[in-house]
């Protein structure tokens, strides 16, 4: 898994190498959202062709959105402690 | 919000398509590929915007506790939605959790190196945290304070969902917004070796 982070590395240290060349930064960034896109419809092949997601999918949506719902609450709630921390802004 | 729709209207493409067409081993190969270029255009992004640093010398460090807090409560909210829903393990609720919204990445990974079935949750789930923040960011701010559109978003607070946020927020919340959205970015992919390695 490693490999992740070096991957995000290597596009840190291009990216730097890079800002010279804004253009070619910037055509690398517009492909996120194509890339995003292919990525969505591998996954969905991937799932789709598991019978066990068909079998259970009413169980799989109610199960996301328990925990998407639980996990904007848990954040909120744990995240509204910052409001109670002391001097978050420097003076000056 | 029609970027989250389009993206589900996409994997539900991808869903019809997995199931009725012919099976192709590329398919289980492509993932990791697709992974390796998306976290490599991740880190372009990164590298393009320094205006974080200056933003961490006016807030002082403190600034990294609210990222760290939402996290924090995201893991507490899978521990309660397991409570809620028996066909989820515990380690995958908090693998769904530990995504924070950012569904691309997070997904492909989970389903890489854990489980499809937890990925394909992971990314269901995910898009409902973004359509939920989307939808309801003014409400949130309006109850639960300044920040809750930030904590509600998560690591989408620095691209889809920071224009809701400032419109939510005001323009203090922009920069919060930002340093949250990079530092959960940076987060998700440590969160989650974490948790498989569990």
């Amino acid at each position: 898994m490693l490999y992740v982070f070096f991957s995000i590395f290597v596009g840190v240290a291009a990216g730097l190498l890079l800002q010279h060349r804004p253009a070619l930064r910037q055509r690398i960034i517009r492909s996120m959202r194509p890339l995003v896109l292919m990525l969505l419809v591998v996954l969905g092949i991937n799932l789709g062709a598991n019978p066990m997601v068909w079998e259970h999918f009413g169980a799989l949506g109610w199960s996301s959105a328990v925990l998407a719902v639980c996990s904007v609450a848990g954040s909120i709630v744990v995240g509204s402690l910052y409001q109670l921390l002391p001097n978050r802004k420097r003076k000056g | 919000m029609q970027e989250a729709l389009c993206s589900l209207f996409v994997f539900a493409g991808g869903l019809l398509a997995g199931h009725f067409g012919p099976e192709n081993h590329l398919f289980q190969v492509l993932p990791t590929v697709l992974l390796l270029l998306l976290t490599f255009v991740v880190g372009v992004e990164l590298s393009t915007d320094r205006s974080y640093f200056s933003e961490i010398k006016k807030h002082s460090f403190w600034v990294f506790a609210l990222p760290l807090l939402i996290a924090a409560g995201s893991l507490l909210g899978a521990l309660l939605a397991n409570l809620l829903v028996r066909n989820t393990s515990l380690k995958g609720s908090l693998l769904v959790s530990a995504s924070l919204g950012y569904y691309s990445l997070a997904s492909i990974f989970i389903s890489t190196q854990y489980s499809a079935v937890v990925g394909g949750i992971a990314l269901l789930s995910n898009i409902m945290r973004e359509i939920i923040t989307l939808l309801l960011a003014p409400t949130l701010v309006r109850y639960f304070g300044p920040f809750a559109a930030i904590a509600s978003g998560a690591a989408t607070a620095m691209d889809i969902t920071l224009p809701t946020i400032r419109k939510a927020g005001g323009t203090e919340a922009v920069y919060p917004a930002l340093l949250t959205g990079m530092v959960l970015t940076l987060l998700v992919p440590i969160l989650l070796t974490l948790l498989i390695r569990l």
